[in-house]
């Protein structure tokens, strides 16, 4: 049972969200803090634009924050507000159909000029300069591999390797069959081996 | 029966493998077997390759923003729900006594009104049901169903399988549909 006046920044997730149950408003900064960046990075690869992505995960935080009631102790809290933002991506991404549109620029552009710089055109196989420069950096070559997925694949791929959630953590947050998790991971694998084949040699 | 040792890697087990936990006759496969060990290799240099990707920041203000749209409800203490919840109780019921004492007379001539006015309703009442259920062209079947005990029998299993044939079909109706999370097609 978490105490009153208790240290927010060594204390367990569980301990913070009973925090901000009692309405205690640093647990809620706590808990953004905390998880502002891996939500927001996970998004972000899901939706491949740095406005959308920031207005999704607010939509995360805010649909996770003001339903704190409802979160069930005995799951993972980090569990729990990654399925939120899995579902708040893909709902976007349906809605928007985004794959079959531009993808506006890359992760790693942080200045308006170098997001509309790196927009990446996925229907166009035709590869423009500003592709090649992107390739030219490891990591642009397999965020570009990795938006290139299918979101479903996508947001596993995301969940297992930056995340490292283990497999049956995964089928949870996405409500999904262990095996279909397991099947979209190792296809997922495979179209990035190909993607990515060319680095190897 | 299929040679085990001869037999490529699943991905389970390459999976395995990238977890340290792949059965040793599968390693010995996999040091044999250059196709393997050429997957297993790249399936390790892609995992370490995402694993290794950075964790990207939101714009400055980020958790302001979030905050702003937060409702940070307090919840009431149990200590504060008790007090309440017998403060609601107790002093009704003592401002009632307090007016008992201070007017005996009126209280008693208040019972004396109310009982014998519920009493003659109730008992007015309990005769209009007795005389209508009496009247009904069905009950006469209905008596006679109470007088053999075998009949008596059958109603009751009937009444009970319809009873727990209603729950079921209640607790179907009831049971909520599970959450499913949508998927994008293609």
């Amino acid at each position: 049972m978490a105490k009153p006046g208790i240290d927010l920044g060594i204390a367990s997730d569980q301990d913070v969200v009973l925090e901000a149950r009692a309405g205690r408003q640093a647990a809620y900064r706590e808990l953004v803090r905390r998880y502002e960046r891996p939500i927001f990075s996970l998004i972000y690869r899901m939706v491949r634009n740095r406005e959308q992505a920031e207005d999704l995960s607010q939509e995360t935080f805010v649909k996770a924050l003001n339903a704190i009631e409802s979160y069930r102790p005995e799951y993972k809290f980090s569990s729990w507000i990654f399925k939120i933002a899995n579902n708040v991506s893909i709902d976007h991404l349906r809605r928007r159909e985004l794959d079959t549109l531009s993808l506006d620029g890359s992760p790693h552009a942080l200045t308006p000029e170098a997001i509309q710089a790196s927009a990446l055109q996925l229907g166009d196989r035709q590869e423009t300069a500003l592709e090649e420069l992107e390739a030219r950096e490891l990591g642009g070559e397999i965020e570009a591999a990795i938006a290139g997925l299918r979101p479903e694949y996508r947001s596993c791929i995301l969940l297992r390797h930056v995340e490292g959630r283990p497999y049956e953590e995964i089928a949870t947050m996405l409500d999904l069959p262990l095996g279909t998790v397991k099947t979209y991971i190792h296809r997922a694998r495979g179209e990035l081996r190909q993607a990515l084949a060319h680095l190897r040699q | 029966m299929t040679d085990h040792i001869a037999t490529h890697l699943t991905p389970d087990e390459l999976d395995d493998w990238l977890a340290g936990s792949l059965a040793r006759n599968r390693e010995a496969h996999l040091h044999a077997c250059a196709d393997c060990r050429r997957l297993a290799d790249a399936d390790r240099t892609l995992a370490h390759l995402i694993g290794s990707l950075p964790l990207f920041s939101p714009a400055d203000g980020f958790g302001d923003r979030v905050m702003a749209r937060v409702q940070i409800r307090r919840r009431a203490r149990p200590a504060a729900i008790a007090a309440a919840l017998a403060a609601g109780l107790l002093l009704p019921m003592a401002a009632s006594v307090a007016w008992s004492l201070a007017y005996p007379e009126t209280l008693s001539q208040l019972l004396q009104g109310a009982g014998s006015g519920i009493g003659g309703l109730g008992l007015a009442a309990v005769r209009s049901l007795g005389t209508t259920l009496l009247a009904q062209p069905w009950y006469p079947w209905v008596r006679g169903l109470f007088e053999s005990p075998a009949r008596l029998g059958l109603v009751f299993g009937a009444s009970a399988a319809a009873y727990a044939g209603g729950v079921l079909v209640l607790r179907r109706l009831m049971a909520l549909p599970m959450p499913r999370v949508a998927h994008v097609q293609g």
